[in-house]
């Protein structure tokens, strides 16, 4: 049972209401420490800081169009050899919590001591496309929620971001309701768990009134989901088949960079990296003297289908993996469709829930009849 | 098949050094030649193309050199029969399978076997007649056993049954196993204890209990502020090398028919210990219904016992009284095998058998303290009306809890709570995970006689296990590739033998080589590569998969 | 077999040691008759077979590939075959969606028994793959 208290906006903003939530939490000791993105002194760009000091935060913007790094790595980096001692607020987008719950699936991260606040999120811009905005206006996370508030179409947001299915987070402690909040008035804060309620207890907020959540988050997703279906149409249309996915394939130069900026993948050592995929030079002759030529190096598709196989289930479409690609290949797109196709196979949402079991460490008898007989 | 062609193109693969057309590989001279032939081209390795009876690992002991260097492929059945009439077919299919073993060998690395040393003891949980019966038989071979019982006495749920259908004196076969039991030097009993850990492996089983009394009285003690002295709390360890599970089970307690609201009705147990404690008095009609909580959907199963009680108890009330009235309401009735003449000797007896479905069940009714059953008949197709001095309930058999057992030892149970053996046909009394096995009520509904054959069986087991010196493990089995290793443990949760754990010290996952049966599937779970077959690398697949392309 | 009058596809089969190598064995000893085209590799469980090696069989130019294991229920390792069958599942979903020919990949349950199952199969699979035609990943070098 959410119970909700009201965060009444001052003068000053959204983003000061939110940086006065955090203060408050570090200066009750209700937390210990406080990750969320802070303002580079450039004011170019954000970068998630972990911070114990009440007044660092005078600098943090959650709301920040912009998502860098994806949380869920910063956190497994921070909890995967052992988990923290002391309590340490965390403020993430849904598709960060949605990942990170998958990382604590694969025993990558631990939420023990853990305060997850999972904000309601519009939308992001790609890192550049931040940097320009910042230019325009001094206070980016005020101004982005101006423009949501006055509805006004964003050519900027991501296209992760403007198919994203899940603008709210799924599991959190405590939830950012944004979306249906009037939040330049106030916010309304939602606590789904013993620990989120410890918290938002020890904050001595007003409770909340009714909230028009629901409906607004029904309409955005509604809407989200017109976009996603038309995103997808084109992707097949664009993607389909050996010669349009050699194309689209082309440009890639096997940086690795997708598989690195994406949360799931976890590996120490990829297997690409690996000797498994080593050759001597005789084989890679063999192999041109059979075509008449190859493209080098070698399995530049078979990379990105292995790695599919691999982690697809676990996609939550952060889309991280097409903004680090140096030649702009639209990995998050062809992922990302294809997870919509196999996570309903298994009826698995990622990200849903902690207990829910990995798709592919376990199996039910009496299910999939058709394969072995199609 | 035009082996001369094969035998060229074998010669000129990667890493061949001699090739030779043998007529029989089977023999003796065969063998020592090969040998021969190996240690001359110092040889790290060959490959035999032989028909699908053909026994490699002989051959490898022949010569002295580990199995996993010598592939066999089996040339007649895949190349040479299957395609007959067509030997240009026939040849391309050997090369290229040739080709395939070749490099599966030339990428081969050796895989010595790993041994371990036996502790030949073995821990019994549960002192009822199956885990005694086994225990004696596990004694009897020689080896030291191990009984652990949670009650203050062994004997389980026997100690409540007096007789069978075939009228054996139940409680005289009790006393003679118990005080066999407690009088054999190799076995030591532990009652009133319950297991509280076990760890280990088959072979090698380390296994902690503590007893109830000392364990309340360490409670007790601490309540009242004292110290608890470090001994009295202290549990003793085992070291065993199998472990049998015959936790057992009870009578279920029936809901429905009035039972616990009228002192007259009663279960078929209740009922057996009234007929010979002779509590019963004058009788007149007796009632019985069957699969009272069995076969129905909260409990699907027959309980398989309950009908030669019924009879059991029928014939023994028409011992006492000829004259009295006995009516068995049942559904079908489960008198398997021999016990067939019983039921044809109840009904000569008089008593009679009415059959209800279950959509129309007997009605209880209870009148002023007096009992009045109505039922359909089917036969008569209307209703029958029976006023019993006595109703008894064939109640169904339930497992006792075992899930705390469960947990600690990773063994499987039913949807109904009972154990989960291996294989119903091949691996009854086993587990899946090695060295534990099982028998008893705690697997299934069985008479006495049927629960000692099984006891006796998991008894076998035991010692089969127990009488090897030393415990080898497979060849192919799996490991880890510690520096690669994420910790994430997908591969334990895909381990069907719990051959996998976690070293939670140093965050990344271990090989119980003991239990790991070379299966692969942590190969396939592990997107980084980290886990592999030793002696059937990933390397050795894909090159086997280039070269039969 | 001359190539006068069409492609002769190569077919790389993952047979499981337990049921259907002991099946292709089994067709093989009764003479039945099935196309020379099937490279059959031995492995211990259908559950052994990484995608990978199957991705790689099909980049690498097979024309199909078939993966066989024991009938679901009765895997010597338990439950081997209906994890193969989930990867299986991911796999197939995933070439299909990528337009990838996704039918040139098939996935069978063959027991011990089944010799005759094992023949019929592969000619079936053969029969198809000839009808498919040869696989573009055997001829493109962009790849």
């Amino acid at each position: 049972m959410a119970k909700s208290a009201t965060l009444t906006a001052g003068g000053g903003g959204v983003v000061k209401s939110l940086q006065q939530l955090l203060k408050d939490m570090l200066e009750k000791k209700l937390v210990e420490a406080v990750l969320v993105p802070l303002e580079l002194p450039s004011k170019e760009g954000v970068v998630q800081s972990l911070v114990t000091r009440p007044a660092a935060l005078d600098s943090a913007n959650p709301l920040a169009p912009v998502l860098p790094v994806n949380t869920a790595n910063v956190l497994s980096k921070m909890t995967r050899l052992a988990s923290s001692e002391k309590k340490v607020a965390v403020v993430a987008r849904p598709c960060e919590l949605r990942a990170l719950v998958e990382l604590v699936k694969l025993k990558q991260a631990c939420l023990n001591n853990i305060v997850l606040i999972g904000m309601d999120c519009y939308g992001t811009y790609s890192v550049l496309d931040y940097k320009q905005f910042a230019t325009e206006t001094p206070n980016t996370g005020d101004e982005f929620m101006k423009g949501i508030k006055a509805g006004q179409a964003d050519s900027r947001l991501r296209e992760a971001c403007q198919i994203c299915e899940y603008p709210y987070p799924l599991l959190a402690d405590i939830t950012i309701g944004l979306i249906g909040s009037d939040f330049d008035k106030e916010i309304l804060l939602l606590a789904n768990t013993p620990l989120g309620q410890q918290v938002v207890d020890g904050l001595g907020l007003p409770e909340a009134q009714a909230d028009g959540r629901q409906a607004a988050i029904d309409k955005l997703v509604g809407d989200r989901v017109k976009r996603r279906d038309e995103v997808f149409e084109q992707t097949l249309a664009e993607t389909k088949g050996l010669e349009k996915l050699t194309s689209i394939f082309a440009p890639c130069i096997g940086c690795h960079n997708c598989r690195d900026m994406c949360p799931i993948c976890y590996c120490k050592e990829c297997v690409f990296d690996s000797d498994t995929f080593s050759f001597e030079a005789d084989k890679y002759v063999g192999w041109a003297e059979k075509k008449g030529a190859i493209r080098m190096p070698t399995d530049t598709l078979f990379f990105h289908v292995i790695r599919l196989n691999h982690m697809v289930t676990s996609c939550v479409g952060c889309g991280l993996c097409q903004e680090a690609c140096p030649n702009s290949v639209p990995v998050f797109r062809i992922f990302r469709f294809v997870g919509s196709k196999v996570q309903p196979t298994f009826d698995y949402v990622p990200g849903r829930d902690v207990e829910e079991e990995l798709p592919l460490t376990t199996y039910k008898e009496d299910e999939l009849q058709k394969v072995g007989y199609e | 098949m035009d082996m001369g062609k094969l035998a060229e193109a074998a010669k000129a693969m990667a890493g061949v050094v001699h090739v030779e057309e043998v007529p029989f590989l089977c023999t003796k001279e065969a063998v020592s030649s090969i040998g021969a032939k190996i240690r001359q081209h110092k040889a790290n390795g060959a490959v035999l193309a032989t028909c699908a009876l053909f026994a490699t690992k002989k051959l490898a002991a022949g010569i002295g050199i580990d199995p996993c260097l010598v592939q066999t492929f089996n040339l007649r059945e895949e190349a040479a029969w299957s395609n007959k009439g067509n030997p240009e077919a026939a040849t391309r299919k050997a090369i290229a399978l040739t080709r395939m073993a070749v490099e599966r060998v030339r990428l081969q690395e050796a895989c010595p076997m790993r041994v371990m040393d036996m502790k030949q003891a073995a821990l019994v949980i549960g002192g009822g007649l199956a885990g005694m019966v086994a225990a004696q038989s596990i004694a009897d071979s020689g080896f030291d056993v191990h009984l652990v019982e949670k009650e203050t006495e062994l004997g389980g749920n026997a100690r409540r049954i007096y007789s069978t259908v075939q009228g054996s004196d139940v409680q005289a076969l009790l006393r003679d196993t118990i005080e066999k039991i407690e009088n054999d030097p190799k076995i030591h009993v532990y009652k009133d204890a319950e297991v509280s850990e076990i760890s280990g492996y088959a072979g090698n089983f380390q296994v902690a209990f503590a007893q109830q009394r000392e364990a309340a009285k360490v409670e007790a003690e601490q309540e009242a502020g004292q110290e608890a002295s470090p001994e009295k709390g202290s549990k003793p360890l085992l070291e065993v090398g199998a472990i049998v599970l015959a936790t057992g089970g009870e009578g279920g307690i029936p809901t429905e028919y009035l039972y616990g609201k009228n002192e007259r009705v009663v279960t078929q147990e209740e009922f057996e210990k009234r007929l010979f404690d002779g509590t019963l008095g004058n009788v007149k009609s007796v009632a019985m219904i069957q699969c009272v909580g069995s076969r129905d959907e909260k409990r699907p199963y027959c309980s398989r016992v309950c009908c030669s009680q019924a009879l059991k108890n029928a014939l023994r009330v028409k011992e006492m009284s000829p004259g009295a009235e006995v009516v068995v309401f049942c559904r079908d009735l489960m008198s398997y095998g021999f016990l067939e003449q019983y039921y044809t000797l109840a009904r000569d007896k008089g008593v009679l058998f009415i059959r209800y479905e279950l959509d129309k069940k007997p009605e209880v009714k209870d009148e002023g303290g007096k009992l009045k059953i109505q039922a359909v008949e089917p036969a008569l197709r209307g209703m029958v009306t029976v006023e019993p001095d006595w109703l008894v309930l064939s109640a169904p058999i339930v497992p006792n809890d075992q899930s705390k057992l469960v947990e600690i030892m990773g063994v499987e149970t039913t949807e109904d709570g009972f154990f989960k053996e291996a294989e119903v046909k091949f691996r009854p009394v086993d587990f899946v995970k090695d060295g534990i096995f099982v028998c008893g009520l705690g697997h299934s509904p069985r008479s006495i006689s049927e629960s000692i054959v099984q006891a006796q069986a998991a008894g076998e087991r035991t010692v089969a296990l127990l009488s090897r010196p030393q415990l080898s493990s497979g060849r192919v089995v799996s490991e880890v590739r510690e520096r690669w290793c994420a910790g994430c443990e997908m591969c334990i949760q895909v381990c069907p033998y719990d051959a996998r754990y976690k070293d939670e010290e140093r965050g990344i996952v271990l090989v119980r080589e003991a239990l790991c049966q070379g299966c692969g599937a942590c190969v396939v779970a592990c997107p980084s590569g980290a886990a592999r077959l030793r002696g059937f690398s990933d390397t050795q697949i894909l090159s086997m998969t280039e070269v039969a392309i | 077999m001359s190539d006068n009058n069409g492609f002769e596809p190569t077919i790389v089969g993952y047979f499981c040691n337990w049921c259907t190598y002991a099946g292709a064995d089994l067709a093989g000893s009764s003479r039945l008759q099935y196309p020379h085209n099937v490279r059959g590799i031995r492995v211990m469980c259908s559950s052994s077979v990484d995608p990978m090696y199957l991705l790689r069989a099909l980049f690498g130019g097979a024309d199909g590939v078939i993966l066989c294991g024991c009938e679901p229920g009765d895997c010597h390792y338990i439950s081997g075959n209906y994890k193969a069958r989930r990867r299986m599942m991911v796999l197939k979903t995933v070439l299909e969606t990528l337009g990838l020919e996704g039918d040139r990949l098939w996935m069978r349950w063959i027991g011990a028994p089944d010799g005759p199952k094992f023949a019929k199969t592969m000619n079936e699979f053969t029969e198809l793959i000839r009808e498919k035609g040869p696989n573009p990943l055997g001829t493109a070098w962009n790849v």
